[in-house]
């Protein structure tokens, strides 16, 4: 009985315990009398506040009469009493302290608890927190809950138990064995072991401390990986992509944010460490052949034109290829960049050129990780048939790199970097770049190598002084000029030792206790322990064009990049805030926002981009499962008007495989619609043996099945301009695509996947389209419903482009539809008449009623084009906060396109229709090549 | 605004004119430098020694510093009027004389000591004494720069604003330099594909291009 007492005793109090206790205040009330209890006393506060007095009507009634002096002065009493209270119940402070803390620090869970807020913000939170009750748990004396929290905890005390013995050891041992080790430790002198990089195969990542082993198990961390898990959502610790742990996007919402640091004020910038780098190393000559096996075949390249990028210091980038069979196909885009020799001014003129060709040369290749297996694998087999051979490493987890944008990059480069030799040429030029606001101003793909200090002996950053600057003429003398090719020498970048001493800075806790002994606010000293840092920088153009703003790209030894990138974060801008971080997302938001493509998401005529589309589909396939039935479209009953039902393709693809006539993927996108999938003999000329090995390379999504959106092939811009300005072009090859960057007309906003059309042809010119062999077979039924299209289809298409002369909406639609406009001069009885004449006369409306996409949309809207005009598909698309309208990045079919631009000239040939998956009306627009 | 007495050739007649482009060659425009930012600092360096910092125009001509407050808006060609005007109004109200409390945030200690004895004494009528015209009609609340087609947008929101009787519409003219790639013509469509296309046939050059600023700002009451 006792024991059962007790037991519900105790289980009371445990109960009580998880209520909030009274404020503490309470309990030594006897002793401080002055103060109510703070909890009732604030919501008297609050009561106080919000309580509107007023006067009831009647009280003016005086012997029902109105006295209106009275009745007026109680409105005015009531008046003065509600805006009273408004401004009470604004002072009396209903918002917690935490509420106050700028949205960007707002990041911790427990955010009540006083310890977590600004050290500004203490005071007062403390004091709310007493008159709140808040209860505070102290994460360190938390008992724990779970099984596995106090297998943990005393799994945590044994080792602390251990490693107290082992310190203890460790401590007896140095007092008695001193005087043994003395002699030992003066003869023999070690190194510190430096990782090893085998050549012309794949690299292991860095080993990881056991603390951490188990978590990269099947991924590799950013050198900043701590620092993001904290800040951004990272990918899916079981999906890693492209097998890192890679930023997805900041956890606090910025995409206008990001718009604006990107653009006008501000900076944003990102750890790419993850971009993959190879060294290939070998004779000069045996180099050139490799970089034009890839691709690199532009005669500006190798002649005099090229010079500088073959001295290093400007970059080339862009796609490289392999050759496939009888054709070439695209990698992904790469950076290449040659290393300088000393000898190379000598060398520059075509004195002896097979001399030339024997120096030894070493380049870098920084390309996208997505597609880096197939490039090192075709780099290692061509690089076998040089004689000499040509070497290649892998520098992979050698080299990192972060990327900026934005107006002020330059200046939070220039607060971070400082030149380590400041005779160093380049350096120099890099120190004068004070007052640049866009990377872009700089020349054409321009590079610059040079040693830094550590940068945590500047830390924290301080803001670069612009006004201090003389004139603007000499900057722009060196932005004209750059001189950077004299005396220019190997960059320490590709040197194995260089990158290895830089890699093994001093540790932090020495460099607090040299700033402990300066004095405070001085830059200290560099020592004989700071070795420099070799980094390279090199600023890159946007595609795009005009006043957008450019991008530097940093490399330097992956384990530098973490002191450097404390120091971005912490940068000061000089118009105000730090700079921004971003995610992958970011990454393709700013792509987008300046019309450009995204690697690999915007080239499905890649393998790598082939990869992504196939694992985007499976993401929207599990997301359309995961809805509902009633709430997920029903892609075979979409009404497309004209008789025409469901969604052309898988509504969830950007289906290249429908627009070619390719076999489709038994793979998670299946389709309503039977796609009479009859495949082509033509269509399989590729090598199936390559095909597998692609497959191989393409890794775990399709194990055993190639997706036949491989056999799409991208084709590059300048080849596309060349054919259609050739008197007597070609065609292009079948199956290819064109990226295109579509700008709507008139309104619309394009989702992924978003279908594109070109405008329908005249009745007259029909049948010559049709006759293309691209055709998609008839057998579809979508195709059926073709005959009830509008014979002038086009031109309703046409007028709906504003400023166009005949009349921008087509009248007639209307007043089919309108009842028929009488005269004014019509008498009153004969209007009577006929209105009767219509009711009895029973000309019923049709049911069910024509739907909106039949007839008109929006008042006489025109019809999607059919089937047979379709052309390609949007990659991305949103509305663009740059052009202030809805724009969108896709592909279109090559052949397509080439035929519109011959047939309706360059202006009317690039107006196309865009329709999102799962809609049935299309939006005017116009593509542009990108 | 310091007279010259030496003739100097003018930006628009060039004694020297820029050599013609080398045949085949097609000029493609970096982007232009960004408006000017020489402010006045707030902290105790006196304004003439800003002054003598700031640089000259191409003509010789020292453009008068920027207060440390003024919002700078570049104008575009293609920007909304009204967009604009409620930029120019929102900028104007968030620096009314009232909420312009200059902040010494990022000021080393000494600079913020220093400031709290000027502002002491109102801080926007500092200078008035010592006959530096120019710097004070350059304190603008908010300047509104443009070149080339966007001028006359510019100078339509600046006479937007002379109706308004609390404000003041100053506009000077300016001469900013924008950095011209000459690059061969059959490379140029390239873009990023054709790679580094500098030889001895391209170059760079210097361009001077025409500007308007028109600053507004609150009247003094």
């Amino acid at each position: 009985m006792d024991n059962n007492k007790k037991q519900s005793a105790s289980g009371k109090a445990a109960a009580d315990s998880k209520k909030r206790k009274e404020a503490p205040l309470n309990q030594n009330q006897q002793g401080k009398e002055s103060r109510p209890p703070a909890r009732p006393q604030k919501r008297v506060k609050f009561q106080d506040a919000r309580n509107i007095r007023s006067q009831p009507s009647d009280a003016a009634l005086d012997d029902g009469k109105l006295d209106l002096q009275k009745f007026l002065s109680a409105r005015e009493f009531e008046i003065k009493a509600l805006e009273t209270s408004m401004r009470k119940c604004k002072s009396a402070n209903a918002t917690r302290v935490f509420q106050q803390v700028p949205r960007e620090m707002r990041r911790r869970t427990a955010s009540h608890n006083a310890k977590r807020v600004p050290k500004r913000l203490r005071d007062r939170a403390k004091r709310e927190m007493m008159e709140d009750n808040t209860p505070t748990v102290e994460a360190r004396k938390r008992r724990p809950r779970t099984t596995r929290a106090r297998i943990r905890a005393e799994n945590a005390k044994r080792l602390e138990k251990l490693a107290a013995r082992k310190r203890k050891r460790a401590l007896q041992n140095e007092a008695g064995g001193e005087n043994k080790d003395e002699p030992g430790k003066t003869t023999i002198q070690t190194r510190a072991p430096r990782p090893k990089i085998r050549r012309d195969t794949l690299n292991e990542p860095p080993k990881p401390k056991s603390k951490f082993k188990k978590r990269q198990i099947n991924k590799t961390w950013l050198p900043t990986h701590l620092w993001h898990a904290k800040r951004a959502t990272m990918t899916e610790p079981t999906k890693p992509l492209w097998r890192f742990a890679i930023p997805l996007t900041p956890t606090q919402k910025c995409y206008r944010p990001t718009h604006r640091a990107s653009g006008q004020k501000g900076t944003v910038f990102w750890d790419t460490s993850y971009m993959s780098t190879a060294r290939l190393y070998g004779a000069a000559g045996g180099i050139e052949q490799v970089l034009k096996a890839l691709g690199l075949v532009q005669e500006s390249l190798w002649g005099n034109r090229g010079r500088k990028w073959r001295s290093g210091t400007r970059t080339w980038s862009g796609m490289v290829s392999r050759r496939q069979r009888n054709s070439r196909r695209d990698i992904g885009p790469a950076t290449i960049l040659w290393n300088p020799t000393l000898t190379a001014e000598t060398a520059a003129p075509e004195s002896n050129t097979t001399e030339l060709k024997k120096t030894q040369r070493q380049i870098l290749i920084r390309t996208h990780p997505s597609c880096f297996l197939e490039l090192f694998d075709e780099l290692v087999k061509l690089a076998k048939l040089q004689t000499p051979q040509v070497h290649i490493e892998d520098l992979r987890f050698e080299i990192g790199s972060i990327e900026l944008t934005g107006p002020g990059s330059t200046e939070t480069l220039l607060a971070v970097l400082k030149p380590y030799h400041t005779e160093d040429r380049h350096g120099q030029v890099f120190s004068s770049l004070v007052g640049v606001t866009n990377p872009a101003s700089l020349p054409k793909d321009a590079v610059l190598g040079f040693s830094i200090k550590d940068p945590r002996l500047s830390y924290p950053p301080k803001r670069v002084d612009t006004t201090s600057k003389v004139s603007d003429s000499a900057l722009l003398d060196t932005l004209t000029q750059w001189p950077v090719e004299e005396q220019v020498k190997p960059y320490g970048l590709f040197d194995r030792d260089v990158r290895f001493k830089a890699s093994s800075l001093a540790p932090q806790k020495s460099i607090n206790r040299r700033k402990g002994a300066s004095i405070p606010g001085q830059e200290m000293p560099v020592t004989a322990a700071d070795p420099p840092i070799p980094v390279i920088a090199f600023a890159s153009r946007p595609a795009a064009g005009g006043q957008a703003q450019g991008t530097w790209t940093l490399l330097a030894p992956w384990k530098c990049i973490l002191p450097i990138w404390y120091s971005i974060v912490h940068y000061p801008l000089s118009t105000g805030g730090n700079p921004r971080l971003g995610g992958l997302n970011e990454q393709r938001q700013i792509a987008f926002e300046q019309g450009t493509t995204w690697f690999p998401g915007d080239f499905p005529g890649t393998n790598a981009g082939v990869v992504w589309e196939m694992e985007q589909r499976a993401q929207r396939k599990k997301a359309w499962d995961r809805r509902p039935k009633g709430k997920r479209i029903e892609w075979a009953s979409l009404d497309l008007g004209a008789g025409r039902k469901g969604e052309i393709g898988d509504g969830l693809a950007c289906d290249f495989e429908h627009l070619f006539g390719l076999p489709t993927d038994p793979s998670p996108s299946s389709s309503e619609d039977q796609l009479t999938s009859d495949v082509d003999p033509n269509a399989m000329d590729l090598h199936p043996g390559e095909e597998a090995e692609d497959a191989a390379k393409l890794g775990k999504v399709h194990k055993n099945t190639v997706p036949s959106l491989t056999m799409v092939e991208q084709m590059k811009k300048t080849d596309f301009q060349a054919l259609i300005s050739s008197v007597n072009p070609g065609r292009p090859p079948p199956r290819s695509i064109i990226s295109v960057n579509i700008t709507f007309v008139t309104r619309g906003v394009a989702n992924a996947c978003a279908r594109i059309y070109r405008l329908p042809s005249r009745p007259s010119a029909t049948t010559t389209v049709q006759s293309s062999e691209t055709e998609v077979p008839a057998t579809d039924p979508v195709a059926a419903g073709m005959g009830s299209l509008p014979a002038d289809l086009r031109d309703q298409w046409l007028q709906k482009i504003p400023g166009n002369k005949s009349g921008s909406r087509s009248t007639k639609a209307i007043t089919a539809h309108a009842a028929p406009h009488m005269s004014r001069d019509v008498g009153q009885g004969t209007r009577k008449q006929l209105m009767a004449k219509s009711l009895v006369s029973g000309d019923p409306l049709p049911y069910p009623r024509p739907t909106a996409n039949q007839t008109d949309i929006g008042g006489g809207h025109p019809l999607c084009p059919g089937e047979e005009d379709l052309i390609g598909f949007v990659t991305a698309g949103a509305y663009s906060l740059s052009g202030g309208k809805g724009t969108a990045v896709g592909a279109i079919s090559a052949e397509k396109a080439f035929d519109m631009v011959k047939e309706s000239g360059t202006k009317e040939g690039r107006l196309c229709i865009v329709r999102n998956a799962g809609e049935n009306v299309g939006w005017l627009a116009r593509w542009e090549l990108v | 605004m310091e007279a010259s007495t030496t003739p100097k050739p003018l930006p628009n007649r060039p004694d020297q004119k820029m050599p013609p482009l080398p045949k085949g060659s097609r000029i493609q425009k970096r982007p232009l430098p960004a408006p000017l930012s020489h402010r006045l600092s707030s902290s105790n360096t006196s304004r003439s020694s800003t002054l003598s910092t700031i640089p000259t125009d191409i003509d010789g001509y020292r453009p008068p510093p920027r207060a440390p407050h003024t919002l700078i808006i570049k104008v575009t060609s293609n920007a909304p009027f009204m967009s604009l005007v409620k930029r120019v109004r929102k900028g104007l109200e968030s620096r009314s004389s009232l909420s312009r409390q200059q902040s010494t945030k990022g000021l080393p200690l000494t600079a913020r000591i220093a400031a709290l004895d000027t502002t002491s004494g109102g801080s926007k009528e500092g200078g008035s004494g010592n006959g530096l015209g120019p710097v004070e009609d350059a304190l603008d609340d908010v300047v509104l720069v443009a070149t080339g087609r966007a001028i006359q947008k510019a100078v339509e929101v600046g006479c937007f604003f002379t109706r308004e009787r609390d404000l003041m519409v100053l506009l000077r003219t300016r001469t900013v330099r924008g950095v011209d790639d000459f690059v061969r013509a059959e490379e140029e469509d390239g873009g990023g594909e054709d790679g580094s296309e500098k030889e001895e046939g391209s170059g760079a050059r210097v361009r001077a291009v025409s500007c308007v600023e028109v600053g507004v700002r609150w009247r003094a009451t």
